[in-house]
């Protein structure tokens, strides 16, 4: 009867136990994320389109690029943030401005921090000269956010694959893959080919 | 009886005649009037795209004309004196406050000062930008007579800037196709920018590099910029 009773406690606390750490599972995005695997996918497709699996959006590709980063890496679709086919997609899928919402608000993604060309008061500082942000570590996890005229909207997402050399401006520092021009290790803060970089806000985030 | 058929018949043919060219005249009007706003709309985003680009730029004519250049290299003078930033603070804000609502023209006013007043501290300044190719490319209309209005350009920059890792002045050609939505309401007869709604920006491809030259002092770098003509490197 005792032995009985025992056991009955047992199954009430692993069950317990398991549904504990299932929830964990889901709830701790970053240890689910796969740096390795989502720097592979940006490399193999910066430069081509993996249309067999997603459409290619052809006034700006950029947050579907990053968004198919992050599903390589592990990031799970949800009602919130999914692609079904070339018709059925949330924006936040395809979007930027909508990305950037959803890894903010929704994912729970951490804000690493902003960035102006040459500072501005408080909470904009300046990336002049600044390649390697002390806050990105260029280890595939990072989403790198842009807004060109500074109204708070954004306009352009790219994902921080690794730190080292553009091969195009020369500069050292983290280096980023994006879509819309196709680009490879391009400097992060793409000063070097944005005419707009005195007007432009950085965000970035880690997923 | 035919006699009256006939007057009847010609003056009905005469009121269709005229009907007609009543309608032909009025959609030919309506046609102009349109054309005459896309034209005014155009014309409103472009000096716009124009406006925000040109935020924090010294011109080169001043750099080259006024400026001891040398100077300013050995970091013996400044390159845009207190004076001389409050001018081209004033021409800058007056071209925003004339393309945009004074929400989004004054908010700009601090980075132009902020922009402006490092170019004494770090060797990375711009000295012309411009827009090339403005092209209408959908008109709508809005809430509260506002319209909207996308436009396809492309964007320009030129610029001088030290690079650490080689000591030399870089003079730049940065280049990049705009393609955006801009709302506009009517403001003592004008149309002003109250809103970017979305943009895209297609930066050069890597075929094209924004870098047209090193040069051992910022002079010649300066005069180097000066001659780069943005037309000529289009990569778009």
């Amino acid at each position: 009867m005792v032995k009985r009773k025992n056991s009955n406690i047992q199954r009430i606390l692993s069950a317990f136990l398991i549904a504990v750490m299932f929830l964990m599972g889901f709830s701790t995005n970053a240890s689910a994320f796969n740096n390795g695997s989502a720097v592979r996918y940006a490399d193999k497709y910066y430069k081509t389109y993996n249309t067999a699996k997603y459409r290619k959006f052809v006034r700006g590709d950029c947050a579907n690029y990053v968004s198919q980063i992050l599903y390589a890496g592990g990031m799970g679709m949800n009602e919130n943030w999914r692609y079904k086919n070339s018709s059925t997609y949330t924006k936040s899928w395809a979007v930027a401005n909508d990305l950037k919402n959803y890894l903010k608000y929704t994912y729970g993604a951490t804000f690493l921090g902003c960035w102006t060309k040459k500072g501005t008061s408080g909470d904009f500082p300046s990336y002049a000269y600044v390649n390697n942000s002390s806050n990105l570590l260029g280890q595939g996890n990072e989403v790198i956010v842009y807004d060109w005229h500074g109204e708070g909207i954004m306009d352009h997402v790219s994902f921080c694959v690794r730190t080292g050399k553009d091969p195009d401006s020369g500069r050292y520092g983290d280096l980023v893959n994006q879509h819309t021009t196709n680009r490879k290790d391009a400097i992060w803060n793409l000063d070097p080919y944005n005419p707009h970089r005195k007007t432009t806000r950085i965000y970035a985030f880690r997923v | 009886m035919k006699k009256r058929t006939i007057i009847f018949g010609a003056i009905s043919l005469i009121c269709v005649m005229c009907i007609g060219a009543s309608a032909f005249m009025l959609s030919g009007f309506a046609q102009d009037a349109s054309e005459a706003q896309d034209k005014e709309l155009l014309e409103a985003v472009t000096a716009a795209e124009e406006a925000i680009l040109s935020v924090g730029v010294v011109p080169a004519e001043y750099l080259l004309e006024e400026v001891d250049l040398a100077a300013v290299e050995a970091g013996e003078a400044e390159l845009v004196p207190q004076e001389v930033k409050e001018k081209l603070m004033e021409a800058q804000d007056s071209s925003l406050a004339d393309a945009y609502t004074k929400d989004i023209a004054d908010p700009l006013h601090e980075t132009i000062g902020t922009v402006l007043e490092a170019s004494n501290d770090l060797i990375d300044f711009d000295i012309d930008s411009g827009v090339l190719s403005p092209t209408l490319i959908s008109t709508q209309k809005g809430e509260n007579g506002q319209m909207i209005v996308m436009i396809e350009c492309v964007g320009w920059l030129k610029a001088v800037q030290q690079i650490e890792t080689d000591d030399l002045y870089h003079a730049q050609l940065i280049m990049a196709k705009d393609l955006i939505t801009y709302s506009l309401i009517e403001q003592d007869g004008q149309w002003v920018v109250n809103g970017t709604l979305d943009m895209t920006m297609e930066i050069a491809p890597d075929t094209y590099s924004p870098f047209k030259g090193a040069y051992e002092t910022l002079e010649e770098a300066v005069r180097a910029a000066t001659m780069l003509n943005p037309e000529e490197e289009n990569p778009f």
